[in-house]
Parts: C-alpha cells; sequence; structure tokens
C-alpha cells in the first residue's frame, strides 16, 4: 500500500492525501456530530420525560387523594398526544396500580412485581426505549408522596429521525468533501503543473543532453526558484560541458603529439628506439607463437659525423631523412625500420625463406646508400655497416639479439666499412672487449681518469731539465694505467679524441704557465693527433687554453708527426701562424719515419727535431742508425732547428748522443713520464742543485 | 422548542379533564373514607383567616367520623396542628375551620347554615334530602363510592378558596 503511494505522482499524491484528510475530518465531524446529537437527543428525551411525568404527576395528585382512578385514567389519556411515550402508570402509595394508559389500545399491561421506588430513571446507551419513574406529592405543606408515576419512552422513531439527519449530515459531509477535493484538485495544479514542466525539462537535460533547454518559471514560489536554481545550474553545466569539451580536444591534441614524440623520430619522421622495443618484443612473441623467423639488422652510417662537421648538423639532419626514405623504399612494407639515435638504424624483417634472401635486401640497403645524396647544393656520399642477427638463430632473447647485431655491425666495420656481416658466435668476444673498453672510455674524462703525465726533456750538456713533453695516461679507478698506444686509436675512432686532446691541452697549458712563474721553465710540448687537426679548430683551441692558462705562447710548444704537418691543410696551419708568430715552437715528433722529402721543413715554420726512438734505440752500435742520427742532428744544426733525442735508456746512448752534438735528450735513462707533482719536485731539486 | 411545544399540548389536556368521581373501592369503614375527604378538603381549600396555632375540624353531633378523624390529629395541616372537636350548637361551630355535619343533625341543618352565616367554615355533610345550598361540600355515597358536589357559590360568599384541582373531581359544582 505504502509503496504503491511512493510510486504515485506527486498530483495524486496531494490528491490522496487531500481526500483522506478530508474524510477524515469528515468522518470526525460527523461522528462527534451524531454523539452529539445523539447526547442531546438522550438530553431532550429524559427531561421531556421527566417533565412530562412531573405534570402529570401534578395533575393527578388529587385523583389519587380522592381515590378517583377514572380522573386518573383520563389525566394520563392526556399522554395520547406524545408520541414516542408507549405506556404510563400510576402508583398509589402502596405500591399498586391505580390507573395505567397505553398507546395502543388493548396492549398496556402492568409489569409483574414492579416497585416504582425503586425505579432509576435512566436511559442506558443504544437502549431502544427507557421508562422514567416520578414520584407524585401531596399537596401543600406535607408534600408526602402519595404514589408514583411512570412513562414509558419508546426512541425507535427518535433513533429512525437520527438515522435520518444523520444520513443528511453524511450526504453533506460527503459533498462538501467533494467539493473541496475538486477545489484542492485545482489550487495544487498550481504546484504540480510547474513541478511537472520542470521534471519534463529536467527529462529533456539529462536524456538528450541538450544544455540549451530551460525551465519556464512559472510560479514565484520554492518551485520557481527551484527552476531558477535548476536554469542556472544547467548554464554552470552546459559552460563546464563545454570547457570540459575543449579541455579533452586539447589534451587529445597533447596526447597524440606526445605519442608522436614518443614513438618517431622527429628528424627521421621514422618510429625511435622506443617504438622498436616494441616492436621487438612483439616480433619475439610471434616466434613464440608461430614459430616466425625474424632478422635483426642493426645498420651504422661509415662516416656521418664527418658528414655533419663538415656540412653541419642541419644538412646532417636532412641527410638522415633522406636516408630513412631510402631505407624505407628498399624494404617491403611489412619490413619494420627504426632510427636509434645518431646515425644508427634499425630493421626487422620477418617471412624470408633464407639467409641469400636477408643478404639481398642489406646489399640492396648498401647499393641505394651508395647512390650520391643532394643537400642544398652538395653532393654528399656516404656508406654504412651493417650486422645482422636472426632469430632464433642466433638467439631468442632481445637483449642478446641486439648485442650481436651490433657486434656484427662492428664486425662489418672491421672489416673496411660498407658491408655487411652476419653474426658469428667466436668473434664477438674481442668486440665485446672492444666495447667495454669504448664505454669505459667514454666515461672516462667525465671520471678524471685521463690525467696527464710529463716526461723531462733535458739538456745533453749539463742535464738540465727545460722542459716537458706532456703525454696522457689513462688511470682507470683500479689503479691500472692504460698506455696512450692502447686507447688513444679508439678514442680517435669514436672521435672521443678531440675532448681528451682539449683536457691534455688545457690541463698541461695552467700546469706549465705555475712552473714558468715558479721554475722558469722553458716549455712544455703537447702532442695533437691529425683527429684533432681535422675535426677542430686548433688554433683557437690552443688560443683559449693559453689566454685562460695566462701563458705565454713562447712557453708552449706543439708536437706533431711529419704526416700530421703534411695532411695539414694550409688553412689549418694559416691559422697557426699568429701563435707561431707570437713566439710558439712547432716540434716534428718521430722525425725521420716519415716522408723522405724534407722539402716541407723549410716551407713550414718548425722549430725543433725530435729524432725518433727507433734510432736512438739502436746506437751507438748500428752504423745506419748512428748515420741517420747523425745527419739529423747535422741537418738540424744547419737549417738552425733545436734537435731532441727520443727514448734515451742507456749511458751509452747518451753518451754516444753528447759526441754527436745533440742538444737536449728524453728517455728512462734521465727519467719516465711522472705525475705533475713528481715533475714540480724535479723542477725544484734542480734549481736547488743549480743553486 | 419542539419538545416545549408538545409539553403545551399536554399541559392543555391535562386542564381539560373533565373528571368524574369513580371510586371503585368502598373503604371498609365508610366513616375513615369520609374523615379522610375532610382532611384532603382541608389541603384543596384556602382560608382567607386562620387560627394561630390550631386547624380545628369540627363534627358536629354525634357521628363515628369523629372517632375515625383520630389519625389526622397527628398531623398538620397549613402548618397548624390539627384539633378535632365535637360541637354542638352552630355559635360553637363558628370558630372551626372544616365543619362536619353528622347524620343526626341534618334536620336543623338550614338553621345551622344561617348561623354560620358567611363566616369562613367549611361545612360537610352527607346527601341526605336537605337543601344542598347550606353546605358548601355535600358527600355523595353511590355504588360503594364516595363522590362529593361542591357549593362553590356558598364557598366563596364564605371567603373559601376552593382548589381547582378540587373542582375537577367534583361531580358537580353549583
Amino acid at each position: 500500500m505504502l509503496k504503491r503511494f511512493r510510486k504515485l505522482p506527486i498530483g495524486k499524491k496531494l490528491q490522496a492525501i487531500n481526500l483522506l484528510i478530508i474524510g477524515l475530518i469528515t468522518l470526525l465531524a460527523m461522528i462527534s456530530l451524531c454523539f452529539y446529537m445523539y447526547g442531546t437527543l438522550r438530553d431532550d428525551y429524559r427531561n421531556d420525560s421527566k417533565t412530562i411525568s412531573s405534570l402529570l404527576a401534578e395533575s393527578v395528585t388529587s385523583a389519587l387523594l380522592f381515590g378517583d382512578k377514572k380522573a386518573a385514567q383520563e389525566s394520563l389519556a392526556g399522554l395520547r398526544t406524545v408520541s414516542y411515550v408507549t405506556h404510563a402508570e400510576l402508583y398509589d402509595k402502596a405500591g399498586n396500580l391505580f390507573a395505567g394508559y397505553a398507546k395502543t389500545a388493548g396492549t398496556f399491561s402492568a409489569p409483574a412485581n414492579f416497585d416504582p421506588r425503586g425505579y432509576q430513571q435512566d436511559i442506558r446507551f443504544g437502549s431502544m426505549a427507557f421508562d422514567s419513574a416520578f414520584p407524585v406529592l401531596s399537596i401543600a405543606p406535607n408534600r408526602e408522596q402519595i404514589g408514583t408515576i411512570t412513562i414509558h419512552v419508546d426512541l425507535t422513531d427518535a433513533y429512525v429521525h437520527l438515522g435520518y439527519q444523520t444520513f443528511a449530515l453524511l450526504l453533506i459531509g460527503l459533498l462538501c468533501a467533494a467539493l473541496v477535493s475538486a477545489v484542492l484538485s485545482k489550487l495544487q495544479k498550481s504546484i504540480t503543473l510547474p513541478l511537472l514542466s520542470l521534471t519534463e525539462t529536467m527529462r529533456k537535460v539529462s536524456k538528450d543532453g541538450d544544455f540549451s533547454e530551460r525551465a519556464i518559471l512559472s510560479s514565484q514560489d520554492e518551485i520557481g526558484e527551484l527552476a531558477s536554481v535548476f536554469n542556472q545550474m544547467v548554464d554552470e553545466l552546459s559552460h563546464r560541458e563545454n570547457s570540459l569539451h575543449q579541455e579533452l580536444k586539447e589534451r587529445r591534441r597533447i596526447e597524440a603529439r606526445l605519442s608522436q614524440i614518443a614513438h618517431f623520430d622527429t628528424v627521421t619522421l621514422l618510429p625511435n628506439r622506443h617504438s622498436f622495443n616494441g616492436r621487438i618484443d612483439r616480433a619475439l612473441l610471434n616466434y613464440k607463437y608461430d614459430l616466425e623467423k625474424f632478422a635483426l639488422m642493426y645498420i651504422d652510417l661509415d662516416n656521418f659525423k664527418y658528414v655533419n662537421d663538415t656540412f653541419g648538423h642541419h644538412v646532417g639532419d636532412l641527410l638522415l631523412g633522406r636516408i630513412a626514405e631510402r631505407l624505407r623504399k628498399s624494404l617491403r612494407q611489412e619490413d619494420f625500420v627504426a632510427r636509434l639515435g645518431g646515425d644508427e638504424f634499425v630493421i626487422i624483417m620477418s617471412n624470408f625463406t633464407d639467409i641469400l634472401q636477408i643478404s639481398e635486401v642489406a646489399g640492396k640497403i648498401l647499393a641505394t646508400l651508395q647512390a650520391p645524396f643532394s643537400l642544398e647544393g652538395h653532393e654528399v656520399f656516404i656508406s654504412a655497416s651493417i650486422g645482422i642477427t636472426i632469430c632464433p638463430d642466433n638467439s631468442e632473447e632481445s637483449e642478446t639479439l641486439q648485442r650481436q647485431a651490433d657486434n656484427a655491425m662492428y664486425q662489418a666495420k672491421h672489416l673496411g666499412k660498407n658491408n655487411f656481416q652476419f653474426y658469428q658466435a667466436e668473434l664477438s668476444l674481442v668486440h665485446e672487449n672492444r666495447i667495454n673498453i669504448e664505454a669505459q672510455l667514454r666515461r672516462s674524462l667525465e671520471r678524471n681518469e685521463i690525467v696527464v703525465y710529463y716526461q723531462p726533456i733535458v739538456e745533453i750538456t749539463g742535464e738540465r731539465i727545460i722542459g716537458f713533453e706532456a703525454l696522457v695516461r689513462w688511470i682507470k679507478q683500479d689503479g691500472t694505467i692504460i698506455q696512450p698506444a692502447e686507447f688513444i686509436p679508439l678514442a680517435e675512432e669514436i672521435g672521443l679524441i678531440i675532448d681528451i686532446g682539449r683536457h691534455v691541452l688545457n690541463t698541461s697549458a695552467v700546469q706549465t704557465a705555475a712552473w714558468v712563474d715558479r721554475f722558469g721553465l722553458a716549455f712544455t710540448s703537447v702532442n695533437f693527433s691529425s683527429r684533432q687537426f681535422q675535426h677542430s679548430n686548433i688554433a683557437s683551441d690552443i688560443l683559449n687554453a693559453l689566454e685562460s692558462a695566462h701563458l705565454n705562447p713562447v712557453n708552449f710548444e706543439m708536437e706533431i708527426t711529419e704526416s700530421v704537418l703534411m695532411d695539414s691543410s694550409s688553412d689549418s696551419m694559416n691559422l697557426l701562424g699568429q701563435l707561431i708568430e707570437q713566439g710558439m715552437g712547432i716540434a716534428i715528433d718521430d722525425f725521420g719515419t716519415g716522408y723522405s722529402s724534407l722539402s716541407y721543413i723549410t716551407s713550414f715554420p718548425i722549430s725543433k727535431i725530435k729524432i725518433d726512438r727507433s734510432f736512438v734505440a739502436k746506437l751507438p752500435d748500428d752504423k745506419n742508425a748512428l748515420a741517420v742520427v747523425t745527419a739529423i742532428i747535422g741537418l738540424a744544426k744547419s737549417l738552425n732547428l733545436k734537435v731532441v733525442a727520443e727514448g734515451i735508456e742507456t749511458d751509452e746512448q747518451f753518451a754516444c748522443l753528447a759526441k754527436l752534438g745533440c742538444q737536449y735528450g728524453q728517455g728512462y735513462l734521465f727519467c719516465p713520464p711522472v705525475p705533475a707533482i713528481e715533475a714540480t719536485k724535479m723542477l725544484e731539486s734542480r734549481d736547488t742543485r743549480s743553486a | 422548542m419542539r419538545f416545549n411545544a408538545r409539553l403545551v399540548v399536554l399541559l392543555l389536556a391535562c386542564c381539560a379533564l373533565r373528571p368524574a368521581i369513580a371510586v371503585d373501592a368502598i373503604v371498609a369503614d365508610e366513616s375513615a373514607v369520609e374523615a379522610a375527604f375532610l382532611y384532603n378538603f382541608a389541603l384543596f381549600t384556602e382560608w382567607s383567616d386562620l387560627p394561630a396555632n390550631e386547624f380545628r375540624i369540627c363534627v358536629l353531633g354525634s357521628d363515628p367520623v369523629l372517632a375515625a378523624l383520630e389519625p389526622v390529629k397527628k398531623k398538620r395541616i397549613k402548618e397548624r396542628p390539627v384539633s378535632v372537636t365535637n360541637v354542638s350548637s352552630a355559635t360553637q361551630a363558628q370558630s372551626c375551620q372544616v365543619l362536619f355535619v353528622g347524620r343526626s343533625e341534618h334536620a336543623s341543618i338550614g338553621d345551622l347554615a344561617r348561623q354560620i352565616g358567611n363566616a369562613p367554615v367549611l361545612v360537610v355533610s352527607e346527601e341526605n334530602g336537605y337543601d344542598p345550598k347550606n353546605v358548601i361540600i355535600v358527600l355523595i355515597a353511590q355504588q360503594g363510592r364516595i363522590g362529593f358536589r361542591i357549593n362553590h357559590t356558598s364557598a366563596q360568599a364564605n371567603s373559601l378558596a376552593v382548589s381547582s384541582k378540587l373542582l375537577k373531581l367534583a361531580q358537580q359544582v353549583y
């Protein structure tokens, strides 16, 4: 019942409540009215019967006194006009019936054993009839009771009448209830209609998401307020939805952009390393479930750094883009190609029959890259080295496969570049060692493992230290000292030589400046490789180093080999001209091992010649070596160049060179290359000795 | 209002009664009934003047009523103690309020009436062929019942106010 009520619409609810309340009120009013009417009726009848009794008693007094039954009878007969008195009796003092009356003739019969003295006059609730007894008194003064009169009142008619009245009242009540509920229904529409309209609007808004809908403000009460608040809310919602929409759009755009950045390389528009990682995992899964083989191909450009250094990064980037295009074109649609970074590309190929097919693809890639690239007016030639490994022939693990491809790629590089190699297990050990060293070397500078050692250069006559040759050492964290011959070629190959060279230059310049100040040291010579000449502006590097160390170029010497001197362009030498004019010396290292042509000695502003240690080592017994050394010393003297003998290890060599008139010497006989702090100590002892 | 209207009707009906004496039961002792009647007549009659400390009921001549009046002596009428006296002359009777003329005195009833004149004495007697105008209430015995006639004119002349209720019960009022 209550449940059903709850489901009712609000209008019906109000109607039901109205009806209930009106019904209840009507019912209560009816019931109380009925009770009131019944009570009044009882009171009226009680009083009436009393009055009638008393009047009768009065009128029968004399009749009773004088025993006149007839007169009493006639008096009682006067009750005929009172319809509700069914019968009446008059008893004398002794309680004997004296006279009687019955409304319907012949029905009167006196109640047996009636004692009027104990007679109570009352109407019990709901009784259809009642009796009323009244004493008949004698007249004044004694007023003694001389008899009793009783009347019997029948209430049936009264009740019927009351019933009619109740019925009429009920009708009136129902009519009123109907009228009131009709009026209330009309009135409550002023509440329910705006509510219904508001509900309808809300439904439209929530169902269709149409935020342009607005509720009509039909009333100024709470419902009107509700509608107005609702409208505000819809405004707010609409506003929020718009901004949310905007924000979502922006977010999607950014997400797409981020995804693009995250998965694609911006330079080549190829997938990046991140994508590659996902792809290789998928390829491995394909193998795992479908036994689908795939080849992993690492492509490294052979001389990209040169292109970058020569034409600039802009051209380098353009080149990468064009290479990406060509790679894409030389592959099938299903093959995957990505740029791993720098000049490294990777290809995942599946769906092949044999290794021969892969070889064909690799060859095709090499061929397509060989054609010159035309970039902003430059003709650029490039080649690549390719390393290939195959899953599952070589491995079924992502990292192993990548390392194998990398190894194979390095193998290709070692075999002269511009070729492709399949991974071979036996070669990988050597290669891995190299990779290991390479990784360590790359970190050496930032770990301060690259240290400059100094080997004294002494005057042969007097054995006095006049200068140092700066020599680089790689001292690993475990204390192992690695000689330049072991890591400089690798540093040159991976381009780290520039940074190492700069480090040596700066360190030795600062150190030399201190020594010049304190001990009046003549010079420190620093080696420069051909790579340094090729890939950096040597002149500005030296200039910067000397300036920041406040070192006079006079106290600085540049040590280069004959081949560097020959290979270096006249441009780079010209740039060095200023420094040379300011007094910087140039020493030719390993003299006698390089070019046989001596013409360059005169055409370049050389200040010093260093006799190669291979000749010195053979002194003094080897006639040929002796002849060469004698010739070099003679040549230097005649050209007014200083001469230094390298690698003096024995007293015999020293004596021989002294005899030959060599000015300066350098070697383990005097001192091995030592750290700066020991070199300083040697200078201190030199000065104390000389002093 | 309805009920009150009805009451009025009832009241009118009561007043319109024309009662007749119809006493069925003959009292064993007729004298006792007559004595009771005398007492009741006194109740329904008003005297213009009454003695201060007694109400006198007198019986003229020797009559059994005198003895029957014995219980009445204990009662009070008009708030006065009742005294019952046997009188022998009209002179004596003049100071009585109620005078019962016994059967033995019926012959001289005319003289008696004359002697009493207009004195306020309620004269009661049994019917016995005398001129009824000399007596105010005449008791009539018929078919074992006792009724009465009231000489209202004499009563008024003697300054006695007889209650209308008594008049209603009378067989004849003249």
